[in-house]
Parts: structure tokens; C-alpha cells; sequence
């Protein structure tokens, strides 16, 4: 039932994020072109101002981008499942764990696409900017490319690709971490008897609060990132030999709380789905 | 024969106003049951108790033995009092979308029914008339081999013809295992295919009897005893 619940909801998710995706690919279509002509280094009155203002425009595009995923995974999430769409939704012959995880795989993938897009758009732009009038640019890359990675790993203390994927996981769990944090929001909405999308933004901001709190008490306490209580044991930033040494354990202990936050949330949603449910 | 549903009990509440007070039922199976009651009066709270779409406040629901979950849902078909479908769907998308979820759904009726009423398999929902989308409903959900079908106001937004089309169907599409739970206010519409009445009233069971008797103990229609005993 979980991979037709998956099927059913990437059929009805994919077209509005697929829509900002190819939105956000053709803007960074036009900003290679314009990057790339000889427009900007006419010496004429106000290129500088068009410019920036290009720049501002390039960048509210990308946040319009990103925050209009996360409110369609909002919107997706509350639709179909505490309005009348709910009515079907909850009345299918599935778990209220498989509809969550449908949801959520679904809102991830979307998520992390996005993102993706979002970094391959920045990165065309920047390489437009100023690497691309640079002939030997790829050459030198690839010529440097093998010291470069001896020298992450003589400074991280691992791989490139092992950072890479240490990255990856994250991103992934961070991003759950994200949507997850929505989702309860929503869940817990619905124990107002009135206003519930306003009580859904009175969740969100409470869960970001307290899990602001959470993560400034996690990076305190830890000396790895030089807190306070770093002090106090006598390690800081300051007592380590290399970079290496602050940010592999701050990565590990950053997924490790995605993945704690991330597990609380998801049964909080769940439990709601299933123990709590009233729909109007 | 054993029951289809049982409920004890049943409460819901929402502060202080009680939907639903102490509320004991049996559903036996085979039977074609009228849920009726003034507005208000706690009808649609009790179905979607059954449905799981509400959480009891007190009581218990076991519809073959389960508490309303994936098991219950699998054997209850549903129709709502509001549209329930996805409004950018196809007709024909939403009976694959049935047939995928439903083990008891029935294909083929569902299409013959569909050409009956010349609804177009690939209209977009969003397309239709409010009353040909709550037809569609109807057909979807008619189309299931349940044990209860648990239908809230299915006539009261539809025309004439398509009101004797929909009780017709009704009729036709249940086997003799399974039950029918009706919730309306057009009584003299559908009191000729009722064998049993439940009447609610401030969410408590007032009567639950089968049609016949009201007839023969009151010399009255269901229709006129619900009038003299809801009289305002």
C-alpha cells in the first residue's frame, strides 16, 4: 500500500514544484546568457545599478523558489489530509504511518531536487561570472583536482567523497528535519477548535523556538564548536590542530540531531494522524 | 448471525457540547438501515466515528470485531456529504485510483454505471456539475463488494431522476451479507427500500426498529412518525 500511496502522490505533487524547478532553470538560462555578453562592461551610466539590481532580482527569485516548495508541501500535506480531501485519504484501507511516509518521501525528494537546482544555478552563475572568459580554467581544474583532494584529506582527516556523503546525509536529514517540522505543525493545528491553519503557525514558530534553544544548549555544551562549556573544559576552537577536527564532528553531531529531532517529530505526526484525528 | 457493528458507549464531545452521549448500537448485517434525526442532532459525528475520521471522546466501535483502522476501512465504503475527490483527477483515473486501493472494488460495474448516466470516463472531475461529481461519487463507491456501505445525505443534492437512479443503484449493488447505512432527511424518498430506522436525537438513540413494525404497532409511514416524534 505504501508504494501505491507514493505512486498516487508523486502523481499529484510533482507539476508545482516541477513548474518552479523549470522556472528557476530558465532564469539561470537567462543569467548565463546576460553574464555572458559584452552588456555589462559597456562604460554607460547605471550598469552598476542594473546590475545589482539583476542580482537582487536573481536572489528573490531563488528564495521565491525554495519557500514556495516548502508551502506547497504545506498546502499538499493540510489539503489532503485535514480538509475534504481528508475524507478519502483517511478512509483508504492504509496505516497512518504509510500516508505520512508517502508524504514525506515524496515532499523530500522534491525538496532535495529543488536544492539541487538551486546550487547548480548559483554555481552556472558564479563560473559565468568569473571563470568562464578563463580558457585554462577546466584544464587547471582537472590538473589541480588530485592536490586538492590530498590536501582535504591531509586537513579533514577523511576523503573528499566520504565528506561528500557525510554531506549528503545532512542535507537529507535536515531537510526532513524541515518538512517534518511542518507536518507536525499542521498535526498539532488541529487540536484548536478554531483558526487550525493559524494554530499551525503558532506550532511552527513555538517548535522553532524551542528547537533554536535545543541546538544553541547542543552547540554550547559541545567544545567542538567552541562554546561555552567548550571553555570551561579547556577546549575550543583555538586547542585544535586542524580544521579537520571542528567541522567532521560538528557534521556528525549535526546529523545525528536531524535524526533524533527528525524521529520525534515524525511520531508526533503520526501519532496525531492516528490517535487524534477530527476532521471538520 | 453475528453483528456487522457494534458500539458502547459512545461519546463525543467537543468542550462542552456533546455531538454524541453514551451512544450503544448493533449493526447486523443484510439490512438496509435509515440513520435519521433533526439537524444537529449527531448523525454525521456517529459515521465518521464509524469511518475513523473523528476519535471517540468515550466508547468503543468494532465493526467485525476491529476498531476502525485499515481492517475496517477495507470493508466499509463511504460516501460523504461533501465531495471527497481530487478535482483535478480524470473519472477514469479515479476508478484506477479505486480499484488500486479497494480489493472489493468492482471495475466493470463501475464503468457500466458511469456509460448509464453518459458520464464521460475522461472528463476532469473539476469539469462536471456538483451533481453529476457526487454521481460519480456515488458510482465509486457503489462499486465495492463492502460489508457496510455508510452513505451520508446521498440524494439530498441531486435531481428526481437521478434520486430514483441513485436508490436504484443502491438497491441493485449490495449483497445480502452486507448493510446499508442511510443518513438523510428525505425520508418519504427512500422509506420504501428501508428495513430498519435508527432515530437520533441530541445525540442519543431515541428508537431503533425495524420499518415494518413502526408500521403495523404506529399505523404509521417512517416519514410521518419521524414528524410526530421530532415535532417542533
Amino acid at each position: 500500500m505504501l508504494k501505491k500511496l507514493f505512486k498516487y502522490e508523486w502523481v499529484f505533487f510533482w507539476k508545482v514544484p516541477a513548474a518552479i524547478n523549470i522556472f528557476l532553470v530558465i532564469v539561470t538560462i537567462i543569467g548565463i546568457i546576460s553574464l555572458a555578453s559584452p552588456f555589462w562592461e559597456l562604460d554607460i551610466w547605471g550598469i552598476d545599478i542594473l546590475l545589482g539590481l539583476a542580482i537582487f532580482f536573481y536572489i528573490l527569485a531563488i528564495a521565491a523558489c525554495s519557500i514556495g516548495v516548502t508551502i506547497y508541501v504545506a498546502v499538499r500535506y493540510y489539503k489532503n489530509i485535514y480538509t475534504d480531501e481528508g475524507y478519502l485519504t483517511n478512509t483508504l484501507p492504509v496505516t497512518a504511518r504509510q500516508i505520512v511516509l508517502s508524504k514525506l518521501f515524496t515532499s523530500l525528494i522534491w525538496t532535495l531536487l529543488t536544492g539541487f537546482v538551486v546550487s547548480v544555478s548559483v554555481l552556472s552563475l558564479v563560473y559565468t561570472a568569473f571563470y568562464s572568459s578563463d580558457l585554462k580554467f577546466w584544464y587547471d581544474f582537472m590538473r589541480d583536482f588530485p592536490d586538492f583532494l590530498q590536501m582535504f584529506r591531509e586537513e579533514m582527516g577523511i576523503s573528499f567523497s566520504l565528506f561528500l556523503m557525510l554531506l549528503f546525509i545532512q542535507t537529507v536529514l535536515s531537510s526532513a528535519f524541515a518538512i517534518l517540522k511542518i507536518y507536525t505543525a499542521i498535526a498539532l493545528g488541529q487540536l484548536f477548535a478554531k483558526h487550525k491553519v493559524a494554530g499551525a503557525f503558532l506550532w511552527y514558530i513555538g517548535e522553532y523556538v524551542v528547537f533554536q534553544i535545543i541546538n544553541s544548549i547542543i552547540s554550547n555544551a559541545s567544545p567542538l564548536s567552541g562554546g561555552m562549556f567548550g571553555y570551561l573544559f579547556g577546549v575550543s576552537y583555538y586547542s585544535y590542530n586542524s580544521i579537520g577536527e571542528i567541522i567532521l564532528p560538528s557534521t556528525l553531531i549535526s546529523i545525528f540531531t536531524s535524526l533524533i529531532f527528525s524521529a520525534a517529530l515524525y511520531f508526533i505526526a503520526e501519532h496525531m494522524l492516528k490517535n487524534q484525528l477530527n476532521l471538520d | 448471525m453475528e453483528a456487522l457493528a457494534e458500539i458502547r458507549g459512545l461519546t463525543k464531545a467537543y468542550g462542552n457540547t456533546i455531538a454524541v452521549n453514551n451512544l450503544n448500537l448493533i449493526i447486523p448485517r443484510g439490512r438496509i438501515i435509515g440513520l435519521l434525526g433533526p439537524n444537529g442532532s449527531g448523525k454525521t459525528t456517529l459515521i465518521k466515528m464509524i469511518n475513523g475520521l473523528l476519535t471517540p471522546t468515550a466508547g468503543s466501535i468494532l465493526i467485525n470485531g476491529f476498531p476502525p483502522g485499515p481492517e475496517t476501512k477495507a470493508r466499509i465504503a463511504y460516501l460523504p456529504e461533501r465531495t471527497y475527490l481530487q478535482s483535478g483527477m480524470k473519472v477514469c483515473d479515479l476508478v484506477d485510483f479505486f480499484q488500486d486501493f479497494y480489493e472489493d472494488f468492482n471495475r466493470d460495474r463501475a464503468f457500466s454505471m458511469l456509460s448509464s448516466l453518459n458520464i464521460p470516463f475522461t472528463a476532469q472531475l473539476k469539469t462536471l456539475s456538483k451533481g453529476t461529481k457526487e454521481k460519480v461519487q456515488l458510482i465509486l463507491v457503489m462499486s465495492r463488494n463492502a460489508d457496510l456501505f455508510i452513505l451520508d445525505e446521498p440524494i439530498a443534492g441531486v435531481d428526481p431522476a437521478a434520486r430514483d437512479y441513485i436508490l436504484k443503484t443502491i438497491i441493485n449493488n449490495y449483497n445480502e451479507n452486507a448493510s446499508i447505512m442511510l443518513s438523510t432527511h428525505l425520508i418519504s424518498d427512500i422509506e420504501n427500500i428501508l428495513d430498519e430506522v435508527i432515530f437520533i436525537r441530541d445525540g442519543q438513540l431515541l428508537t431503533h426498529m425495524p420499518v415494518d413494525q413502526i408500521r403495523e404497532q404506529y399505523g404509521q409511514s417512517v416519514d410521518a412518525y419521524f414528524r410526530g416524534v421530532f415535532a417542533c
